[in-house]
């Protein structure tokens, strides 16, 4: 049976390993060849793409078609618009896209490099002299922080494009005044909150697709766990770290 | 025997609760090549991976291993002592692949390129241009009789073994390390690698090499190097062995004394 000491001491160790999947990232940021990212970034990003736009427009009509039964109560179904921006751009667009690639970066990244360290890549590499963390790590790393961020944007765009069309079809709402009373009802501590959490929670899915990826394994059965431990692990933690972070940045900057 | 290339003093590490590695002096020739024999699991490859500096993970270094492991290069000013080098040390040094290159057992090739990416990506990580790494690729290639353009996805057992062979010698390291390189070959594929493999000690190389073949000791081995359960029974020049590998290849493996030391 593990003790409180040895889980006290697998905690430390994993997060010292999380903490050092960063570092090595951070050191290579002007060490990796830009190609490099540009091609995880197409793979990361630009696939995911189409999935989180038409996901965000959904969403954003959901939202604007329950918020509206709600404001309709109260006579002001006018004010969808202020509320399907806001939830959108503060709350939905970061987490929503985070879970989406939680489920397709960080699951791409830990069985690939999980693939990388059960085939024997990772032992060859180092036996080559090529630097795991400028081949591997950091253009992943990279590409996932920043391809999380864009798609995040995106996914805003266009949920709240949904709400816009939701807004037109069902409540007579039309679209310029939509996105007049949208925009106006943003602040630039919204878009703070937006990209910050975004870049944070892109963070939090490298990492653990990162370390959880190269991790030692004897077989598939291990990468398989390794894999959905990633994606598991990710979203759960985007989802603590998304009060923490929307907690601290209300205390910095005020609501 | 002449200078030693590698230099083991009181190398211990316990790589699980029922396996321990325990080396307390050996030493390899250089210019030679050594070969290690001994039953399956009995520590061969293990000792191999310290000798290249890739045992463990990458992340974790084992914590129960110490010792030392001493590299001694010509031209070198002193000994480098392997097992005190970090991952970034022994990058920055550039030790692995251009001085001391390994082929793997499992060879570790990367799919998602085609052999001569196989052996050019290392080349050009190191900074060799594009143009001379292709060129070095294809000498390497032609030397093991691969075809250039082929997918590693589609290449046989023996093939595998013949990529991994041309990325280790593109590098033209000065100490080469062999775990099983001529394994699972057809019989003509087996006899060119075997001369190849000649020529490069011929070169002066230093090799290492664990093999469970009778035609690879015959024809490579200068220094043989049996171990049992982690440690090593019995080392010495090939010529002085004579009578102990006649025995091992007629099954009767040099064996571990009960009392644990070495007989």
């Amino acid at each position: 049976m593990i003790g409180a000491g040895d889980a006290v001491v697998a905690f430390g160790k994993e997060a010292q390993a999380l903490l050092a999947v960063l570092g090595r990232s951070l050191r290579m940021t002007f060490r990796m060849r830009f190609s490099d990212f540009v091609d995880q970034l197409g793979r990361v990003a630009l696939s995911a793409l189409p999935l989180v736009c038409i996901a965000a427009l959904f969403a954003g009509m959901v939202i604007a078609l329950n918020s509206s039964v709600q404001l309709t109560k109260y006579g002001q179904p006018e004010l969808v618009a202020d509320v399907v921006s806001v939830s959108l751009v503060t709350e939905l667009a970061p987490v929503f896209t985070a879970l989406l690639m939680s489920g397709k970066a960080g699951a791409g990244l830990a069985s690939e490099l999980g693939m990388v360290v059960l085939s024997g890549q990772a032992q060859a590499m180092r036996a080559l002299s090529l630097d795991i963390d400028r081949e591997l790590i950091a253009p992943r790393v990279w590409a996932c922080v920043i391809g999380t961020m864009l798609l995040t944007i995106a996914a805003a765009l266009f949920g709240l494009m949904g709400g816009m069309v939701l807004g037109s079809a069902k409540l007579g709402i039309s679209p310029i005044h939509y996105m007049n009373r949208a925009t106006f009802a943003l602040d630039p501590i919204h878009f703070v909150l937006c990209i910050v959490k975004s870049i944070g929670f892109g963070v939090i899915i490298a990492a653990f697709g990162t370390r959880m990826g190269l991790r030692d394994k004897v077989d598939a059965g291990a990468l398989g766990q390794h894999t959905m431990s990633a994606v598991v692990i990710a979203s759960f933690v985007v989802l603590i770290a998304d009060h923490v972070m929307t907690t601290f940045i209300y205390a910095v900057l005020g609501p | 025997m002449s200078t030693p290339a590698f230099r083991i003093r009181e190398l211990a590490w316990r790589v699980s609760p029922d396996f321990a590695l325990d080396i307390p002096s050996l030493d390899l020739p250089a210019k030679k090549t050594t070969v290690i024999l001994g039953r399956s699991a009995s520590g061969k490859s293990t000792l191999l991976s310290l000798l290249g500096r890739v045992e463990g993970s990458y992340f974790e270094r084992p914590t129960a291993l110490s010792g030392q492991v001493l590299l001694l290069l010509d031209g070198a000013p002193a000994p480098i002592d392997l097992l005190a080098l970090s991952e970034r040390d022994l990058l920055k040094q550039r030790l692995r692949g251009p001085t001391v290159g390994f082929v793997f057992q499992r060879e570790g090739l990367f799919p998602g390129r085609d052999a001569t990416e196989n052996v050019t990506w290392p080349l050009m990580a190191l900074g060799t241009p594009k143009a001379a790494a292709e060129v070095r690729a294809r000498h390497a290639l032609d030397a093991v009789g691969l075809g250039p353009d082929r997918q590693v996805a589609t290449l046989s057992g023996g093939e595998r073994k013949r990529l991994a062979i041309a990325r280790a010698i593109a590098l033209e390291p000065e100490v080469l390390l062999l775990d099983e390189p001529l394994t699972g070959l057809d019989p003509e594929a087996l006899g060119g690698l075997r001369e190849l493999l000649a020529r490069l000690a011929a070169e002066g190389r230093t090799m290492v090499m664990v093999t469970h073949q009778r035609e690879d000791v015959v024809a490579l081995g200068d220094h043989l190097v049996f171990m049992d359960r982690g440690q090593v029974v019995l080392a010495g020049a090939r010529a002085e062995l004579g009578a102990e590998l006649e025995r091992f290849f007629a099954g009767q493996v040099p064996t571990l004394a009960p009392s644990g030391g070495p007989t």
